[in-house]
């Protein structure tokens, strides 16, 4: 059904995020898609492979080399069993594509030029984040990415109404 | 693989939203699945039908019927060839059921309440309509519908904002 595609998912492993990634994974990628899990650690987080590819965000790790748990230590990452799993079902069952990229900095900005960079034919974020005030609606980072981003943005919500 | 999903495009002949159509149809809509198309138009007022159809909105118009001048005069919809052949290709080759509904008063409140009302599994926008400061990034229906809608939204950047 047309070209292959690169969808980007902003991941803080919140709960709407990770809801985020489920729809994506069910709704958008097709055979022949691609996945980049994009990351943004923070500025001053103190990572060994930060020094590395602190300029230019990490390179594409696929997902066989992102699911050990040294990767997620090296880059400062929660190690997340049901992240793995969707990325896993759907890198099976649909044929797609999945790899991971960190970078570090604001992560307002760097989603916005992950989109340039990366290329994304369009990113899915999260409503909100692990941000402290619980009771706003859009967070700060969706907010900033929908405005801002060049190309189609999907903003999750954390209690999806989808079908059981 | 049909998955009968409820996707929503809210239209009001923008330029964005007829991007937002496109996309839609382009990488969302699949076998099985049925479009709205959701058109938003300010309150008249005085109109029998509309009256009748002030609170929960117009029926829900079939494509086949709206496609149809004599519907579209009707219910004042001006669908240009494009968006129409869209529309076809999309029913006709992707079997994908095209349902038209229209609403009267505000878009930020009519399309949140549309997400509820019909039970969409997402909604797909414009990032800017038909306002007049054409400067700004994200218009005031787009921001609201993003905040407040139930379900995932998407927004499709109209390419003269970037």
């Amino acid at each position: 059904m047309g070209k292959a595609r690169t969808v980007g998912i902003g991941m803080d492993y919140s709960p709407t995020c990770i809801s985020a990634l489920r729809w994506a994974a069910e709704n958008l990628a097709e055979n022949g898609d691609r996945i980049i899990l994009t990351h943004v650690q923070p500025p001053r987080a103190d990572h060994t492979r930060k020094e590395l590819f602190e300029n230019t965000g990490s390179p594409l790790v696929p997902l066989e080399e992102f699911r050990e748990i040294n990767f997620s230590k090296q880059y400062g990452l929660k190690y997340d069993p049901e992240v793995l799993d969707i990325l896993d079902t759907v890198s099976r069952t649909k044929g797609v594509k999945v790899v991971a990229k960190v970078y570090w900095g604001d992560p307002r900005e760097k989603l916005c030029d992950a989109v340039e960079d990366l290329k994304l034919d369009s990113i899915v974020v999260g409503s909100r984040g692990l941000g402290s005030i619980k009771r706003v609606l859009l967070g700060s980072v969706s907010n900033y990415v929908v405005t801002n981003a060049s190309c189609p943005v999907t903003v999750v919500k954390g209690t999806s109404l989808s079908k059981p | 693989m049909t998955k009968d999903r409820k996707i929503g495009v809210a239209f009001d002949f923008s330029k964005g939203s007829k991007l937002a159509l496109k996309w839609a149809i382009d990488n969302l809509l699949d076998k099985g699945d049925t479009l709205y198309l959701i058109h938003v138009k300010p309150s008249q007022g005085d109109e029998t039908r509309n009256l009748l159809w002030s609170s929960s909105g117009s029926p829900l118009i079939p494509w086949a019927e709206l496609r149809e001048k004599e519907v579209m005069q009707k219910y004042e919809l001006d669908l240009d060839p494009e968006a129409l052949d869209m529309l076809d290709i999309c029913s006709r080759q992707k079997q994908v059921a095209v349902v038209a509904k229209l609403y009267w008063g505000d878009a930020r409140d009519r399309l949140c309440e549309a997400v509820g009302a019909l039970k969409l599994d997402c909604l797909v926008m414009g990032s800017r309509g038909l306002g007049t400061i054409q400067r700004v990034l994200l218009g005031s229906v787009s921001t609201h519908v993003v905040a407040n809608a139930t379900c995932p939204v998407t927004i499709v950047k109209d390419p003269v904002a970037i």
